[in-house]
């Protein structure tokens, strides 16, 4: 029987493989997941490419006079530094992509761990683990992301770190669910029947066949996690000055919106498209991935 | 009903016992040594001690007086005795009670909460049911993007660019909060934004799957009119699930406003929060933090309690 389901495999494999062409051409049919695809591009390269695409550099002062307008020299003008705000943008990405997917590793890890351990093992661990989600919970937004920022001190990693807690829970509650789901299924019981370890069941078995509401979640928790460092920073509790993160530029742009509406202008947008476009492709994914999640936010 | 709710309140004594020792933990976990934190800050307005200068017996009698000197355990349960009498400590800064700078700095705070929570059931609402009568038209496409757009949006920089828009260029309404309700205007607008597009996008699922069950084709082969069918029998059942995000909402303000009002230079808890936390004032930070989060438990009680009376099945205990 073991080779049976050994021989199985490679037809899982194709059956995936076919799965995943199946979601890319449902992804590219829809003209909003597109756009969310051009807009993440844009700005994904522009951060890569940074010392390509920024005429100056991010940090140099004085390369321009204190709050030059836009103008043809200086796309989005320059802050109170004469510095370049367009490169300061371009070079932001950089920061604002890496706080979005570090914050989201992190807590998709913790989330996927927790998560599996009270959907798999159930009883005494799923009380404990979800008692436990439910005290991470009871701190509203992102409350709890600047409780951790107290914890740990103000800065870019620590912020990183808080943001990353603060999407635990819902990673944690998604993936309970969903292996919740899994382990009733008949596979999980053939596998156990042939005596295959928990550990192998959960990672082999159950884990791959969770990764769709997973993925959207982490797509979309990416954007979150943007708007929350941005909003750490803009408070004065992540990245410190001169670094170019697009929160702490706003946090710049706030005391001179009077005067010089571009410096504080350009960085909002550039959070805006990069989150709108990470929204936009995470819906689309939700729909080529899982239907039944629609409207689930 | 009566089950329900006992069992409900219950399962709040963990999660309010959990945040009380995870915001107690936040004073050992915190980079700084409180004790020494204590005398430095005690002596301001006296003549400023400088670490260097506390000697061990001080540090040590202060330890003491503090309470740090026992088990962890013990500490906790001290903590627990206070906070249930009302006793939150004293800011570092201002030497006034905690209890009394958040009893102040409170209503200003609900204030903007509920005004922005109004305004988001009130534009979300009236969207998603519109897009949801229209479906697939320009219309729904139009609020959907409206609520991609609100979803995406930073509240802080919405709240600068309405600052300079309708303030600044247009002279419509003023920035800081003096002058009643205009003052209000701005803030709840940037702060509810998000909340509209989320209520939005749940009222129009809700609406649609609504829409296609046989009681609502019933209605409508019966000739009433098509209006009557959506306000009279599709929406008071689509609106069940948006009270319980609606609820949510409340808290996820209650939080946001901690940024918004830093923007417009509010006060509030969520700015008396910020300074707190930027001056090191940990009892200040401790106890708005606590009370923030219990009262986003409460308000999340009372939206399961609103959301099983709605629901018959749970009500009747089916």
């Amino acid at each position: 029987m073991a080779t049976q389901i050994v021989q199985h495999v490679p037809r899982l494999t194709t059956r995936g493989q076919s799965r995943s062409r199946e979601v890319i051409r449902r992804l590219v049919r829809k003209p909003s997941a597109i756009a969310g695809i051009v807009l993440l591009l844009v700005v994904g390269l522009a951060a890569i490419f940074a010392p390509s695409v920024a005429p100056y550099e991010p940090d140099a002062q004085g390369v321009g006079d204190p709050f030059a307008p836009p103008s043809a020299r200086f796309l989005f003008g320059t802050d109170q530094f004469g510095r370049d705000i367009f490169s300061r943008v371009v070079y932001g990405g950089r920061i604002s992509l890496q706080i979005g997917v570090v914050a989201v590793v992190i807590g998709g890890s913790v989330g996927l761990l927790l998560g599996s351990l009270a959907g798999y093992v159930g009883g005494w661990a799923d009380e404990t683990v979800m008692r436990f989600i439910d005290i991470m919970l009871a701190f509203p937004g992102i409350l709890l992301a600047i409780a951790v920022v107290i914890m740990l001190g103000p800065s870019l990693h620590n912020m990183m770190i808080a943001v990353g807690v603060g999407t635990v829970p819902t990673f944690a509650r998604v993936v309970r669910a969903s292996v919740l789901e899994a382990r009733e299924r008949d596979y999980v019981a053939a596998a156990h029947a042939l005596g295959v370890s928990d550990v192998t069941i959960l990672a082999r078995h159950i884990l791959p066949n969770i990764m769709a509401p997973f993925i959207v979640l982490a797509t979309l928790d990416v954007a979150t996690a943007i708007l929350s460092g941005t909003a750490l920073s803009y408070l004065g509790m992540g990245a410190k000055p001169p670094t170019s993160e697009w929160g702490l530029m706003l946090s710049d742009g706030r005391s001179f919106i009077r005067h010089a509406w571009w410096v504080g202008t350009f960085p909002g947008l550039a959070i805006t498209v990069t989150v709108i476009g990470i929204n936009l492709l995470g819906d689309g994914l939700r729909d080529a991935l899982d239907p039944r999640l629609r409207g689930t936010r | 009903m009566r089950t329900y709710l006992r069992r409900r309140l219950l399962t709040l004594i963990p999660v309010v016992l959990g945040v009380t020792f995870a915001v107690f933990l936040m004073l050992h976990l915190m980079p700084v040594d409180p004790v020494m934190m204590m005398i430095t800050e005690l002596s301001s307005g006296q003549a400023p001690v400088q670490p260097h200068e506390v000697t061990q017996a001080r540090y040590n009698a202060m330890r003491r007086e503090m309470g740090l000197d026992k088990p962890l355990l013990v500490q906790y349960g001290v903590f627990l005795g206070k906070v249930a009498q009302g006793d939150l400590g004293r800011s570092f800064q201002t030497r006034r009670t905690v209890w009394e700078m958040i009893a102040s700095n409170a209503p200003a705070t609900i204030e903007l909460a509920v005004a922005g929570l109004g305004l988001a059931v009130a534009l979300g609402i009236v969207l998603g049911v519109l897009a949801a009568v229209r479906q697939d038209t320009w219309l729904d496409a139009g609020v959907m993007a409206f609520s991609v757009t609100g979803l995406s949006l930073p509240s802080f920089w919405l709240g600068i660019m309405l600052i300079l828009l309708v303030s600044y260029k247009l002279g419509w309404l003023p920035v800081l909060s003096e002058g009643g309700w205009q003052g209000l205007v701005l803030p709840a607008l940037a702060l509810g934004l998000r909340a509209a597009a989320i209520i939005a996008r749940l009222t129009r699922a809700s609406v649609v799957e609504i829409m296609n069950l046989d009681y609502i084709r019933t209605a409508r082969s019966k000739g009433l009119p098509f209006r009557g069918v959506v306000f009279k029998h599709a929406l008071r059942n689509a609106l069940i699930p948006v009270v319980t995000v609606v609820g949510l909402q409340f808290g996820n303000l209650l939080s946001g406003a901690v940024i918004i009002e830093s923007v417009f230079g509010r006060p509030g808890l969520g700015s008396m929060a910020v300074r707190a936390i930027l001056f090191k004032d940990f009892p200040l930070v401790q106890g708005t933090v606590l009370v923030l989060s219990v009262s986003y438990v409460c308000v999340n009680l009372l939206v399961d309690l609103s959301y099983a009376w709605l629901n018959p099945q749970i009500r009747l205990g089916t």
